[in-house]
């Protein structure tokens, strides 16, 4: 997944120049971040629903079964907040079956009708839902081409895997030996990364999203050519800060949206505010390292004069839990549970409406009355209230 | 950098990413046959001295084990020739998917293997068909040899037909870069 240096501290710079303040930037950021913390072991120890998860840890999707109800609990969860799906109604491909096109249509994209339903589902409902959707339009960006679902067919990658590093006018493709040693670090000087192993086995865990590529998409420097499995040996090049820059000022232009009250529309991004920093954000991007926290940081604090805190995930869990049940939903913590509740019912309905049931079933709570998940009911009475107050 | 993604580099990398997995799998394959016959010399070994006593009296001076060891010798001899040629052609066809330069002198090389091949499986299809038993120790014949006899017949016409459609591209592309600078 994209990383803390973009998630936070970039998401807070693209907060303050969407006009919001210090303050509510910090929120913003952290809910942006805490996407990528809140498994369901942290929910266990907090008291909190399962179903809230965001994501899950190496651990936990080591243990998790991979029958059919299992995949489908991975999907809902990667494809909800990671991997959103650029078009679930792609037309089909010739001598594919269905099940192919199934995965297929889960392939994450930039500028989906579902990143416009992620962005206008968090309107009115606070800071910690705007953060969340920033998460999930990041990602559009980072993990554009791979999948939420495990998926050899999908998102293997081969020996056809080259970096291509740009010295001024010249480039030059340097091929990428990935090693499988969870333990080692990626050296880009070296030109050492790791992905996961190959698994043949189509449903294995190994190919769930960008494993097999490594850590690639997660480097807002990296620019690469490789040859995706879905792709039929059509090569891609993924230029990370070109698409790390789109994503910024795409994530400006929704935070602007959702503050002064426009309604969100693909493919739109702000480039106005970022031409004082447009410099140093280029430095920033460009910078051959696997992490520009410190710079990020840097730059953001440069802009609103104040200092941002350091991500702590334990922050807002002790006011969660010491407070009374009815009262949970109203902190920091209840509100992201609730909009990431919210995220997955809306992903997990789009998916099942366009026919594809690799996210599990989805029924419309507020037509047919409740069924299924106890998590979910939440929801449900957050609408009801909503109605009684607007009426 | 732009992509290339024209239809003619598109069936490229096809035919090269195929170069790459059956020149694996031929080696593979040589490495289990290698394996098989070994262990069939091993493991029936009295059934195949008695055979060579009954067929060639001259040898009734020589005991078991001297026997044995020359059959062992000559087995591992045409092991090794078959060895090194299947490795000889599995890293042309690899590098040839890949890219670097190789010869040509691999394809017809596979082609003999294809026709040794295709005869074999003809023959055990055969022996299947006449009612002989196939699990019949005299025949050395059995389904699961059949159908792996004919996958390996189709795998090397698929690296015969990549190479040549890999080498024409080559070619095509030299002409083309000749055309050019003239």
């Amino acid at each position: 997944m994209m990383q803390l240096d973009f998630h936070y501290y970039a998401t807070y710079c693209a907060a303050f120049l969407a006009g919001f303040t210090h303050d509510e930037s910090v929120q913003i950021a952290y809910s942006a971040q805490f996407v990528d913390c809140c498994s369901r072991s942290y929910l266990v120890g907090a008291g909190a629903p399962l179903q809230a998860a965001t994501t899950q840890l190496q651990l936990e999707m080591m243990e998790a079964p991979t029958d059919i109800s299992g995949r489908q609990d991975i999907t809902r969860i990667w494809s909800s907040f990671h991997f959103l799906p650029g078009d679930l109604n792609a037309p089909r491909k010739d001598r594919c079956n269905k099940s192919y096109m199934q995965k297929y249509r889960l392939i994450c994209n930039v500028n989906g009708a579902l990143l416009k339903d992620t962005v206008e589902l968090a309107r009115g409902k606070g800071l910690e839902a705007a953060g969340l959707a920033m998460h999930v339009l990041a990602d559009t960006w980072a993990h554009r081409y791979f999948a939420g679902t495990p998926s050899l067919v999908i998102n293997n990658t081969n020996y056809y895997f080259y970096e291509i590093i740009r010295e001024g006018k010249r480039e030059e493709e340097r091929e990428i030996k990935f090693n499988h040693n969870p333990a080692s670090k990626d050296d880009p000087e070296k030109g050492q990364y790791t992905n996961s192993l190959f698994q043949s086995d189509e449903n294995s865990i190994m190919n769930l999203g960008h494993g097999r590529a490594g850590h690639f998409p997660d480097y807002s420097y990296a620019r690469y050519k490789y040859m995706p499995a879905w792709a039929e040996y059509k090569e891609i090049i993924k230029d990370n800060p070109d698409d790390y820059l789109h994503a910024f000022c795409q994530m400006i232009y929704a935070l602007r949206c959702l503050r002064e009250g426009g309604m969100f529309e693909t493919d739109q991004y702000a480039t106005d505010e970022i031409l004082p920093y447009f410099d140093t954000i280029g430095r920033i991007l460009l910078k051959r390292r696997t992490d520009a926290g410190d710079d990020w940081k840097v730059l953001g604090e440069s802009m609103s004069g104040s200092q941002i805190p350091d991500f702590d995930m334990e922050l807002y869990r002790s006011e969660y839990t010491e407070a009374e049940p009815d009262k949970r939903d109203d902190t920091p913590f209840g509100r992201f549970i609730v909009a990431a509740l919210a995220q997955k019912s809306m992903v997990t309905n789009r998916i099942f409406t366009s026919g594809n049931n690799l996210a599990g079933v989805s029924v419309e709570y507020d037509k047919k009355g409740f069924r299924g998940i106890r998590d979910f009911r939440k929801l449900l009475e957050r609408n009801i209230r909503s109605r009684i107050d607007d009426e | 950098m732009t992509v290339n993604n024209s239809p003619e580099k598109i069936r490229l990398r096809k035919y090269q990413d195929t170069l790459r997995i059956v020149g694996r799998g031929f080696i593979l394959f040589g490495l289990w046959s290698a394996v098989k016959s070994l262990a069939a010399v091993f493991l029936e070994r009295g059934r195949i001295i008695s055979q060579i006593r009954e067929t060639d009296k001259d040898i009734a001076a020589f005991s078991d084990g001297q026997i044995l060891a020359v059959l062992i010798v000559i087995t591992a001899a045409i092991l090794l020739v078959d060895l090194s040629l299947r490795l000889y052609i599995g890293r042309s066809a690899i590098a040839e998917g890949k890219g670097t330069k190789t010869g040509v002198l691999y394809i017809p090389l596979t082609a003999v293997f294809v026709i040794v091949g295709f005869a074999n499986a003809v023959y055990m299809t055969c022996i299947i068909v006449s009612g002989r038993a196939p699990s019949d120790p005299d025949n050395g014949v059995s389904y699961a040899a059949v159908i792996i006899e004919i996958t390996q017949v189709i795998m090397m016409i698929e690296m015969i037909r990549a190479a040549i459609k890999v080498k024409n591209n080559k070619k095509h592309e030299l002409l083309k870069e000749a055309d050019d600078a003239a």
